[in-house]
């Protein structure tokens, strides 16, 4: 299972971006950014130099524009990541009709070859009268991505079966979810963690075949704390215990001794 | 007069081929190595919708690029603004002058290409109109922008906000001096202060021993031959394959206005341009066919004959 902590957003660029190299430092499989108040793309560009394994996870609303645009600065910043990004969309707020289309456009302009998409809304190229001179039929939209195609992750169960049809992913807010994508990712929030940490079956339930290929742990909303060492405790913990089906005799208790003695721990927090 | 160096489209031509992943990573040090040698500021420029996979948003690379430096400018030449919807770039443009405070340089556009405008929904001949729109939403950004282009409608819009101005590489300095003077003029008329004047020049040092030296002309004119060939309407419709004539006579001019010898006489001839009131230089030594080590040697031969180690002339 893959933990990608979402980053506060209401802060400024250098504490997200201190952020994001920090969560790397911490053993974070990936980082999510949306696009609440600045351009995750940007941040890419500029974490591009400061990460060397994270993944970023891009949150982008689409539907109020043309969503090529956005194709093209995640094409960019996938190849200045060297193929670490993903892209996870949700419908804009009063755009929702147009969500579908969007993701449609999205997944065919990732796929590196000339098309041309009849769509009510952005039909691709629109082929207008206005526009005269060597025009063609169809476009290419580049730069080719470093991964054969950049994974898109589509946020909410209503849009699970449009996930399915596309083969995108799916982020909800549950664990109890059992519908068919290429890749579930479940969102927690910081109480529902320390639940999960004490409660054995629900760890089980995490850990089990059917569970997250991908847990988001949103860090706290308020913009003066970064994300606390207990949090991050927890999430490592809880990957621990998740990794292997059954923990060898001991085990857990070597763990426990190291986190009552802090000189016996390791490294974490 | 300010040095730039340019410009980084990230393309891999035909002519050209290159790993296109492979140009994204090794930008940062380019952009590290360009402000070692003292240049003022590196540009990019903007295409979409062709097979070469030049890059269409360039503002994300320039992240990349400002995170490794620490005084270098960074600017598109030229952004083609009329082809982004304003909300969304303005606030890519306040995520980028977060990131580097103070060193960006936004040059804007109107595009001219109608695939690239029929490919986003666009209509080609709004294009003034979206400028305008997308101008009233950057300027309370404060962040430096030039209009580029010489015509009448582009120096006005310029004049009337303030803002610089970015000359194409054609021109010969009688055609500069008269630029200025009609810069200057309209600037009064319009109340507002003359701002600063750029130009961009195609440009290579030889005699560094360049195993491209003797090539090099053949491979700008060849780059151009493809791009204007592709691309530019020269004359009522076609391409300027089409117009054979015309595109090579185009071509020539482009060429004989380019700043192509030693060291020395590319400098005597950089004098020239701050003598006829030119603030920026954006010398285009980096094209899909001379990328690379070359060019950086060929930028660091400049460097040493000519800046004064602040990014200006010596």
């Amino acid at each position: 299972m893959r933990l990608i902590l979402h980053l506060r957003e209401a802060v400024g660029v250098e504490e997200i971006l201190a952020d994001a190299i920090e969560a790397e430092k911490r053993g974070f499989d990936g980082v999510a950014l949306s696009d609440a108040r600045w351009s995750p793309t940007v941040l890419a560009g500029a974490l591009s130099t400061g990460l060397s394994g994270v993944r970023l996870l891009l949150r982008c609303e689409v539907g109020a524009e043309n969503p090529l645009y956005l194709v093209e600065e995640a094409l960019v910043a996938e190849n200045l990541l060297g193929g670490r990004l993903t892209l996870a969309l949700r419908a804009a707020s009063g755009f929702e009709e147009r969500f579908t289309e969007a993701v449609e456009l999205v997944s065919l302009a990732f796929r590196d070859r000339p098309f041309r998409s009849d769509g009510q809304f952005w039909p691709t190229p629109a082929g207008l009268t206005a526009n005269r001179h060597n025009l063609e039929e169809r476009v290419r939209v580049g730069p080719a991505s470093v991964q054969e195609r950049i994974p898109i992750w589509l946020t909410g169960e209503r849009w699970a079966s449009l996930a399915a049809r596309l083969g995108c992913g799916l982020i909800l807010g549950s664990r109890e979810s059992d519908q068919p994508c290429g890749h579930l990712a479940v969102e927690i929030g910081a109480e529902e963690l320390e639940k999960v940490v004490l409660d054995p079956d629900a760890l089980r339930a995490f850990g089990d075949g059917s569970g997250p290929d991908s847990l988001i742990f949103s860090a706290s909303p308020d913009p003066r704390r970064g994300v606390s060492a207990a949090q991050v405790h927890s999430l490592i913990d809880l990957r621990a215990k998740m990794q292997m089906f059954q923990l060898p005799p001991g085990l857990a208790e070597h763990w426990a001794e190291s986190d009552s003695d802090p000189r016996k721990g390791s490294e974490r927090g | 007069m300010r040095v730039g160096v340019g410009l980084w489209t990230l393309q891999s031509t035909r002519d050209a081929p290159t790993n296109v992943a492979a140009s994204y990573s090794a930008l940062a040090a380019q952009a590290q190595e360009v402000e070692q040698m003292g240049f003022h500021s590196m540009w990019f420029a903007e295409h979409r919708f062709w097979y070469d996979n030049w890059c269409p948003q360039p503002m994300i690379a320039m992240a990349a690029a400002a995170r490794v430096t620490q005084s270098l400018h960074l600017g598109t030449a030229m952004m083609l603004l009329s082809q982004h919807d304003s909300g969304r770039f303005a606030r890519t443009c306040e995520t980028l002058e977060a990131v580097a405070p103070g060193r960006i340089q936004l040059g804007v556009g109107l595009g001219h290409r109608d695939a690239e405008f029929d490919g986003l929904g666009l209509r080609r001949d709004q294009r003034g109109r979206m400028m305008e729109e997308a101008l009233d939403r950057l300027d309370p950004l404060g962040i430096p922008t030039w209009i580029g282009g010489m015509a009448d409608a582009a120096l006005r819009r310029g004049a009337s906000r303030g803002h610089g101005f970015v000359l194409p590489q054609t021109l010969y300095p009688d055609e500069i001096r008269a630029h200025v003077a009609q810069i200057s003029a309209m600037s009064a008329e319009a109340g507002r202060a003359r701002g600063p004047i750029g130009i961009i020049k195609d440009c290579w040092v030889t005699g560094d021993s360049s195993s491209m030296d003797s090539r090099i002309a053949e491979r700008i004119r060849r780059h151009y031959r493809e791009e204007a060939g592709s691309w530019w309407i020269l004359r009522g419709s076609g391409n300027g394959f089409q117009q054979p004539e015309l595109l090579e006579r185009q071509l020539e001019r482009v060429f004989d206005a380019a700043l192509i010898g030693p060291a020395n006489m590319v400098a005597e001839h950089l004098g020239e341009l701050e003598a006829c009131g030119i603030d920026l230089v954006i010398l285009r030594f980096w094209f899909d066919v001379t990328a690379g080590v070359d060019a950086l040697r060929s930028m660091a031969s400049l460097a040493g004959a000519a800046l004064d180690g602040a990014g200006s002339l010596r």
